[in-house]
């Protein structure tokens, strides 16, 4: 059953934070943010307060992993990799994404 | 303050709650570091980096919240995956509940009659040796029957016992307690005395005095008269006389008859017990206490020939007396033997033929006699058997929903 079909800002988030992890693996959560800010030419800011939540959730729905280790400059981090029911998680919201835009887009073209 | 967050607040120091404060100080830290880098003042990125992130204790509450919700919908919606699956199959539900109930209404009972007999053994002098005597007429006996048996060879000594409901008058109210009538040697033979006062003494011994004495359950004593120092010496009006208190039992004491507590015990008079002149069948237990190295089967023997000449001195009130008795022991793994049938009833007396020989026996008797039939051993291998149904059905009931509580996957 997926979720958050309703929730277009949280699934988007969800739909973010799974395609980077996807893509660049083993990520903190400042990294996370950081790349979300520069991949989308700072349009979209993800607000931590959000973020924490999502990793959270997320990690408990088993389609993240985290783990503690260190980052490039000694600090003690939770780093967050995708795991495959996260992938299979990632081409679901994909497509829904895809979907959603395609919908709209034709809409505003012939409405 | 929602609810859930109460909830949380009973766990809170938890592993959980400290790596996310860990995870959050990283972040901050990190900005912190990339403040720096751009040629800020240490003192100005610390104060920059907190604008930048915000509250980290808001934002820890509500990570914990996401997850609390994200645990309370999966148990929803397993509860709902549950209840949708089991109600399809209302059969099988029905049998697993009767299999759970009984499962579990087997074991308590299990349990209280294990308790009774093997955990506590009623208090006493060698409890070992204290047995309970079903005739080969009844389980119980008559009270001119037991006074002449007298004491058959391999018993100390044979005292009676018999359940009466007795009503205690205190200024108007009535109040109907379940007492113990028992014959002056009962507490001797057992080995009790009195934790106040004395128990019951040789001049009790005599029905036709009609002694007007009572002695206390410790219990019962306390519930009655939870202000009393001393009890001994007060008058009980039961069932309309006066009876003095002469004695109250220690706390510790067990009547030895499973989950039976007599409130008071009196001695048996007509007062309380009605006619006392009827041999035929009987309205009393029968207890006694085998002599030091006397087997219950040469006690047994002993009482069978006292019981058989009585038989003859009585063959219309007395058919079937002689035949062998029952003796179980009252404490042990033994005393949970369920006592013989009622031999009297099963079957007529008038089966003994002209030369009074006994004829052969009924198979439904001889069963009852094998004592194997009533072993403990067959007993827990009963009970066995009736468990393993529900665990096996129970099993197969939840395994299809074995994702209950380990869920959270989607895949």
């Amino acid at each position: 059953m997926p979720k958050h079909t309703n929730d277009r800002l949280q699934g988007t988030l969800d739909l973010l934070i799974l395609k980077i992890l996807a893509r660049s693996g083993a990520q903190h959560g400042y990294a996370i943010a950081q790349r979300i800010h520069n991949v989308t030419d700072d349009s979209l800011r993800i607000e931590e307060g959000s973020l924490y939540p999502a990793l959270q959730r997320m990690t408990h729905e088993k389609w993240l992993r985290a783990e503690w280790g260190l980052t490039d400059t000694g600090r003690k981090a939770r780093f967050y990799t995708i795991t495959p029911a996260g992938r299979r998680q990632l081409e679901e919201e994909e497509r829904r994404w895809l979907e959603l835009t395609e919908a709209v887009a034709r809409a505003l073209r012939f409405a | 303050m929602s609810p859930l967050r109460r909830l949380w607040n009973v766990v809170r120091r938890s592993r959980m709650d400290d790596d996310l404060r860990q995870e959050l100080d990283t972040h901050v830290a990190l900005i912190e570091d990339e403040e720096r880098r751009q040629g800020v003042t240490a003192e100005q990125a610390r104060r920059n980096a907190r604008t930048r992130f915000g509250n980290p204790d808001a934002y820890r509450e509500r990570a914990l919240d996401a997850v609390i919700a994200t645990w309370f919908e999966h148990a929803w919606r397993d509860l709902r995956y549950a209840v949708r699956t089991l109600r399809k199959s209302p059969g099988h539900v029905a049998v697993v509940v009767l299999c759970l109930g009984l499962g579990i209404g087997v074991n308590t009972t299990i349990f209280g009659l294990f308790n009774a007999a093997l955990l506590t053994p009623p208090t006493g002098r060698d409890p070992d040796r204290l047995v309970q005597i079903e005739p080969g007429n009844s389980d119980q006996i008559s009270y001119p029957n037991y006074k002449d048996l007298g004491r058959p060879a391999g018993f100390e000594d044979l005292a009676l016992s018999g359940r009466v409901t007795l009503n205690l008058r205190s200024g108007d109210s009535l109040q109907s307690l379940t007492g113990l009538q028992v014959s002056a040697n009962y507490f001797e033979l057992l080995g009790v005395s009195a934790w106040r006062g004395r128990t019951f003494s040789a001049t009790e011994e005599s029905p036709e005095q009609r002694p007007r004495v009572v002695v206390l359950d410790f219990g019962f004593s306390r519930r009655q008269f939870p202000d009393a120092g001393d009890v001994v010496g007060r008058i009980l009006n039961l069932n309309g006389d006066a009876f003095t208190v002469v004695g109250v039992l220690s706390e510790d004491h067990r009547p030895g008859m499973g989950l039976f507590v007599p409130d008071l015990y009196v001695p048996i008079t007509p007062i309380v017990s009605g006619r006392l002149d009827d041999r035929r069948g009987g309205s009393f237990d029968l207890r006694a206490r085998l002599s030091l190295g006397a087997s219950r089967d040469q006690a047994a023997a002993a009482f069978q020939a006292a019981a058989q000449r009585l038989e003859v001195a009585y063959p219309v009130e007395n058919g079937g007396f002689g035949r062998p008795p029952l003796i179980l022991p009252m404490s042990g793994l033994g005393s949970l033997q369920v006592g013989g049938p009622d031999f009297s009833q099963m079957e007529p007396t008038d089966q003994l033929d002209a030369s009074n020989r006994r004829l052969p026996e009924s198979r439904l008797e001889r069963f009852a006699k094998r004592r194997s039939a009533f072993r403990p051993s067959s007993f827990f291998l009963a009970t066995l058997a009736v468990q393993s149904l529900p665990r096996s059905s129970d099993l197969a009931a939840v395994a299809p929903h074995a994702r209950f509580w380990s869920s959270q996957g989607q895949s």
